[in-house]
């Protein structure tokens, strides 16, 4: 996948978490894989249907999350709805963002709305051709984790 | 007087961060709504002074809602709220008669800036 494309979430990925819970964040190293496993964790999924498609994940296990959730909402955000609103938001502002950056690079994006994940043992799959690449954000409170599976659909 | 206000997002964290803005500066919110469905049943029934509106959301989008609003009172002040931040989009909602874009994430001051310029415009 092309670096550019990859940048155009990673680069909201780390402003939107500075920004909204006031901590440091820092990129891991970018990694692709042949499947997604996000069992156990707290993930939200967002599609995109455009020059790319496919799906941006943001996954954290539930202890990350709710911490997050806690950083940005107040210390009383505990119960699961309101963390899932939250964490909800958050993918929803990282791959809205990411929308800019994809129109400078001559690509146009809809999006669907945000999607919970939360669970055991879930696995997803994309189909043919698409990549799918790990991009790790080492936080204040722990690993969040934006996963970004899309192909680039011909002109 | 206090303005009268509805906040249209399909994120209750959005809708209470929002709420709790406009209230804290002199708005009163006579609604909330989570589509665009919603958004416009209401507005017909309670016509308040602002709106502010998501733009990604199920049932009906705030492009869609944007132009209905519009067509149901052509003095309708909508804010858009959103997180998209392509060029396209915020030109489409301007014109379709959008006062003002907001991106998220947005700072207080940042909102409580723009609402008191939409207020204080003519329609």
């Amino acid at each position: 996948m092309n670096a550019e494309y990859v940048n155009a979430f990673l680069v909201p990925a780390v402003e939107v978490l500075r920004k909204l819970a006031g901590i440091r964040v820092r990129r891991g190293r970018a990694r692709r894989v042949e499947d997604v496993h996000v069992g156990g964790n707290l993930s939200v999924l967002i599609g995109l249907q455009g020059g790319l498609s496919g799906a941006v994940v943001l996954t954290a296990s539930r202890e990350v999350a709710w911490a997050l959730a806690g950083r940005i909402a107040g210390p009383g955000t505990e119960a699961e709805r309101d963390v899932h609103a939250v964490w909800t938001e958050v993918a929803n502002m990282i791959v809205g963002n990411a929308t800019g950056f994809l129109e400078k690079l001559g690509v146009r994006e809809a999006l669907t709305p945000p999607a919970i994940l939360d669970g055991n043992g879930v696995r997803l799959e994309f189909g043919e051709g698409v990549e799918n690449v790990v991009l790790p954000l080492e936080t204040d409170v722990g690993r969040v984790e934006m996963i970004v599976s899309l192909v680039r659909e011909a002109p | 007087m206090a303005k009268r206000a509805m906040v249209v997002d399909d994120s209750p964290y959005i809708q209470k961060e929002l709420v709790k803005i406009l209230e804290k500066h002199g708005f009163q919110v006579v609604a909330t709504a989570s589509n665009g469905l919603e958004a416009v049943k209401k507005y017909k029934e309670l016509r308040p002074d602002l709106v502010t509106l998501d733009l990604v959301m199920p049932q009906m989008g705030g492009l869609q809602t944007l132009i209905l609003l519009r067509k149901i009172d052509p003095q309708a002040r909508v804010v858009m709220v959103s997180s998209m931040s392509s060029r396209e989009k915020i030109m489409e909602c301007a014109k379709a008669g959008a006062r003002y874009y907001i991106l998220k994430p947005f700072e207080e001051e940042k909102v409580v800036e723009v609402l008191n310029k939409v207020m204080a415009s003519s329609a």
